[in-house]
């Protein structure tokens, strides 16, 4: 049985990926898109998540310590690829490695022994580095009236501040970059197998940065470009360990689009998978299984 | 994204750490290492050291933070890229002050307390052009009250062997009290007086690599009113320097930055910092011994110590003439 793990901070899109891929899987509406040999023994949990799917719902996360095994018996054109084991683990498991500095038992087994992995990053769940400094010039942009007009005497002025306490350091205010870097730390500490890991970076709700930035971040790249730019820190590790892992990186929407707004459009499409959109290397339109390919070395 | 050159397979076994419980394992700590942990990436990693050390509150922490935060904050810092750290817990604790996250108004950074002592922090680099193996660095964070009793106390100075063994001894002096009439006799007496205490207890060898850095240097151009008066001052204690420390060790460079400047300066980020961070990645560890103390030789004609003449002439003054 070939395993793969799906890993990242809370609500970063795992399991509505997972419902959506079950769906395109089982309905093979999308030609070239991986297929279901079989259905599991045990498909509640799958099921469940697909009606969440399929009726524009939001798709229930994970909570931690409810953990639900899934496996999944692909084929494609050519053959059966056989039983994917996808656990769908909870990020907040994850996160709270970063702080506590341990993980379960089960986790440790699921990672350690894991063929590939997917990586999942929300858009809208990025917390940046911004510097105080970042934000005094955002607000003097803002509101110019009052500030001192001399540079020197501003600067002279903050040195001889009296630093106000601030609050205290917690290690779940770092930046998600570095608490993902710490992550993939972790994970080359703990496998098992051969190297080099096979890892597909998943940025979720892809939609959400299509609306925002329009073509700027657009084909096989723009998934990788929108990393380069919002985390540079997880970009350049990716980059640096060839050794460790071979990455490829893609924007996926599940949904589609947002639940409030777009939902009208997204019931006009005939078949649900339709609604799905990928980009990145290799990716047929609407194939949400292309980075499930990627990780299992089909490519 | 593209593999710079083929990944090379090998098996790996995974980190032997017991779990703290049944149903836990326990990972890293990510914190910056003690000085009896750092051994191990000493030994298998050609990995240099470098030494910030300095008064209280004169940037150490500061410059340590800002270059975490260079690579946090860009696609790459002078010219590398970052390819992890064994202490990212530390990094993001130092970096915290200075964020937006933290909720305070003005800049700062945890200093290191002197019950922390010194500590090291690990950064993993890779150049650029992806060509080159992954390189190490180690920079050890020296507290400023260890700093202050070594130049009171020559026993508390010899105490502090990571001196003799940092590859790159990196003085910072206050750059604002230094352009503070109030201050800056003191700060450049102490400055001068470190220097003398190092060389009178043998901390420097002749291969030894220093940098001086003058810190906030944003500070200090405001303080002076003009970057040229600034220069000045820069001049005066580069010459001072300079006569103190000429030809008694390899290196001696003495610089103006500014590693977080304040955001109405017109220095930019990591200022001055660029060429120094290149140097200490890629210059190579010291490879040379301490020097050793000889004995002065006597006349004498002992079996013993003609036998010691004769085996271990290292160990006397003068040519061997056994």
């Amino acid at each position: 049985m070939s395993k793969l793990v799906a890993i990242g901070l809370p609500e970063a899109g795992k399991t509505t990926f997972l419902a959506a891929l079950w769906h395109e899987t089982e309905s093979e509406e999308v030609k070239e898109s991986l297929r279901l040999e079989k259905i599991s023994d045990e498909a509640t949990h799958l099921n469940n998540i697909r009606a969440e799917w399929l009726s524009f719902k939001p798709v229930t996360r994970t909570v931690q310590g409810q953990e639900q095994p899934v496996s999944l018996w692909f084929r494609n054109e050519q053959a059966v690829i056989g039983e994917v084991s996808f656990p769908d683990l909870s990020g907040e498991e994850f996160r709270q490695a970063w702080k506590e500095r341990h993980w379960a038992t089960e986790y440790d087994q699921l990672i350690g022994n894991a063929k590939g992995l997917l990586l999942f990053i929300h858009p809208n769940g990025v917390k940046e580095p911004m510097s105080i400094a970042d934000v005094q010039r955002l607000a003097e942009a803002a509101c110019p009236e009052g500030i001192e007009p001399d540079d020197n005497k501003a600067i002279l002025r903050d040195s001889e501040k009296v630093v106000e306490a601030t609050e205290e350091w917690d290690p779940l205010k770092a930046p998600t970059q570095v608490m993902l870097v710490e992550l993939l730390q972790f994970v080359r500490r703990r496998t098992r197998i051969q190297f080099p890991i096979r890892l597909a970076v998943i940025i979720s709700a892809w939609d959400i940065v299509k609306k925002e930035h329009g073509a700027k971040y657009s084909g096989e790249f723009g998934a990788q470009s929108w990393l380069k730019n919002r985390l540079p820190y997880l970009e350049q590790y990716l980059k640096t360990n060839p050794e460790f892992l071979v990455v490829r990186i893609y924007g996926v929407s599940a949904q589609g689009g947002d639940l409030n707004v777009d939902r009208a459009a997204l019931k006009g499409f005939e078949n649900a998978s339709e609604r799905i959109l990928i980009e990145g290397s290799d990716c047929a339109p609407h194939d949400i299984s292309e980075p499930i390919r990627w990780c299992l070395d089909l490519r | 994204m593209a593999s710079p050159e083929p990944p090379v397979t090998r098996q790996v076994a995974p980190e032997n750490v017991p779990p703290t419980s049944p149903s836990l394992v326990e990972l890293p700590t990510g914190k910056p290492y003690r000085p009896v942990e750092v051994a191990e990436l000493l030994r298998a990693n050609l990995t240099p050291i470098v030494l910030l050390a300095g008064s209280a509150k004169c940037g150490k922490t500061t410059l340590l933070a800002s270059l975490h935060d260079n690579f946090e904050r860009a696609p790459s810092f002078a010219g590398y890229l970052s390819a992890g750290s064994r202490t990212l817990m530390g990094f993001a604790e130092r970096c915290f002050d200075a964020r937006a996250a933290s909720g305070g108004d003005t800049p700062t950074t945890q200093r290191t307390i002197r019950a922390a002592g010194l500590l090291f922090y690990h950064l993993a680099l890779r150049n650029e052009d992806l060509r080159t193996p992954i390189k190490h660095l180690l920079i050890a964070d020296m507290s400023g009250e260890f700093y202050e009793t070594a130049m009171n106390s020559a026993a508390e100075m010899r105490k502090q062997t990571i001196i003799r063994r940092a590859d790159h001894f990196v003085h910072l002096i206050d750059g604002d009290r230094l352009t503070n009439d109030e201050f800056r006799s003191l700060t450049r007496a102490n400055a001068s007086l470190l220097f003398r205490r190092c060389f009178e207890e043998h901390m420097f060898e002749p291969d030894s690599k220093i940098d001086v850095l003058l810190t906030k240097w944003d500070i200090a151009i405001a303080r002076c009113g003009t970057e040229s008066k600034a220069q000045d001052v820069l001049k005066a204690v580069r010459d001072e320097i300079t006569k103190q420390m000429e030809g008694k060790v390899a290196r001696l460079r003495i610089e103006a930055i500014a590693a977080r400047p304040h955001y109405r300066s017109k220095l930019r980020p990591a200022y001055g910092l660029i060429d120094f961070f290149r140097s200490w990645v890629e210059e190579p560890p010291r490879m040379s011994e301490p020097s050793v103390q000889r004995f002065p030789r006597v006349d004498v004609d002992g079996m013993f110590d003609r036998f010691a003449f004769r085996e271990l002439p290292e160990m006397f003054e003068g040519p061997a003439n056994v």
